[in-house]
């Protein structure tokens, strides 16, 4: 594993800014696909205008907070803004997480809403939702979850099985019945 | 000045995959490290982006694909390309595991900008990126150690 340069994230914070507004829009723009909303609709609920919406789809760097609420609004979506440490060597020469491996992992972790969530079974619950996966056949799934959540070197096939969507599918009661198979 | 000169674009220190462009070709018009200097702010962030997708494992046929085994009669599963839809412009180039050491280390390696002239694949770029598949200038470089320690190989 060897390094070259920084990130391009880390020459400015518009760089900075620009990557995880991107990330924003990518998952808006995958939620406005299943919606099968366009930008023209998406300017109208958001009260902002056509051009704008074309413009930040376009170059997200300009993206303000507000914006991203009144766009999250939009299309049904909540939004939060994620502080952590990476101190992961592995990590040294990378950019911001993105946001989707966070709300991905939110998910496995089974939509945790508070301390008490965390606090209640968190390894259990983190394993059935991965067995879900599993099971389904959601490779990708899996790898994004060990590489991200274990820190482990994947053993990468350059195969991909599944869309990135599949993983909204998190059915609550599989889960649940995944919890049960564990303490069996 | 190298006969070829080859650049990692994405994060090296990623251990499954990485973005390289061709940035220099004695034999070829194809100068992508030109092409990558000239671009505006907005549209080198727009790719280093996509790159940073692919390189990640996501999916996002809005900015990547490649073509599979049914289309084109399978002649072009090795290439690759990535869209800036926006500007009508495409990076064209070619999937290779240029790590005899590590066989699922995959590289992208672009070889070709254009503006997208219409709106169905243009076979003529895949088949210029196709070209460059077998280059024994580009597969020298490739072996090139110094690619993966300074995110530069050359001949």
């Amino acid at each position: 594993m060897t390094t070259t340069t920084g990130h391009w994230t880390h020459r400015s914070p518009e760089d900075f800014l620009y990557s995880i507004a991107a990330d924003f829009i990518e998952q808006l723009r995958a939620k406005m696909k299943k919606l099968h909303m366009t930008q023209s609709k998406l300017a109208r609920s958001a009260n902002v205008s056509k051009s704008y919406v074309s413009q930040v789809f376009n170059d997200p760097g300009n993206l303000s907070l507000v914006t991203i609420v009144k766009f999250a609004n939009a299309v049904g979506m909540k939004v939060s803004l994620v502080g952590y440490e990476d101190h992961s060597p592995a990590h040294a020469g990378s950019g911001p997480i993105n946001s989707e491996i966070f709300r991905l992992c939110w998910e496995a972790a089974g939509k945790p809403a508070d301390m008490w969530d965390i606090q209640a079974k968190p390894t259990v619950q983190t394993t059935a939702a991965l067995d879900v996966y599993l099971r389904d056949g959601i490779e990708w799934g899996w790898d994004v979850f060990r590489r991200t959540g274990n820190n482990q070197p994947r053993n990468h096939t350059g195969n991909h099985l599944t869309q990135m969507h599949a993983f909204q599918v998190i059915d609550s009661k599989n889960t649940e019945s995944s919890v049960q198979e564990v303490h069996q | 000045m190298p006969k070829c000169l080859i650049s990692i674009k994405s994060q090296v220190n990623h251990t499954h995959r990485s973005v390289a462009i061709l940035a220099e070709h004695a034999a070829s018009d194809m100068n992508l490290g030109e092409i990558f200097k000239n671009l505006g702010a907005s549209e080198e962030r727009y790719y280093l982006k996509s790159f940073e997708y692919w390189v990640g494992g996501f999916h996002n046929n809005e900015r990547f694909h490649g073509w599979n085994k049914s289309q084109h009669d399978g002649k072009y599963t090795k290439c690759y390309v990535f869209k800036n839809v926006s500007q009508a412009a495409r990076l064209y180039g070619f999937l290779c595991r240029p790590k005899s050491n590590d066989p699922n280390y995959e590289m992208c390696l672009l070889v070709l900008y254009a503006q997208k002239k219409k709106w169905k694949t243009d076979t003529a770029e895949l088949e210029r990126a196709k070209a460059m598949i077998n280059d024994p200038d580009i597969l020298t470089a490739l072996k090139d150690p110094k690619l993966f320690t300074e995110g530069k190989g050359e001949k």
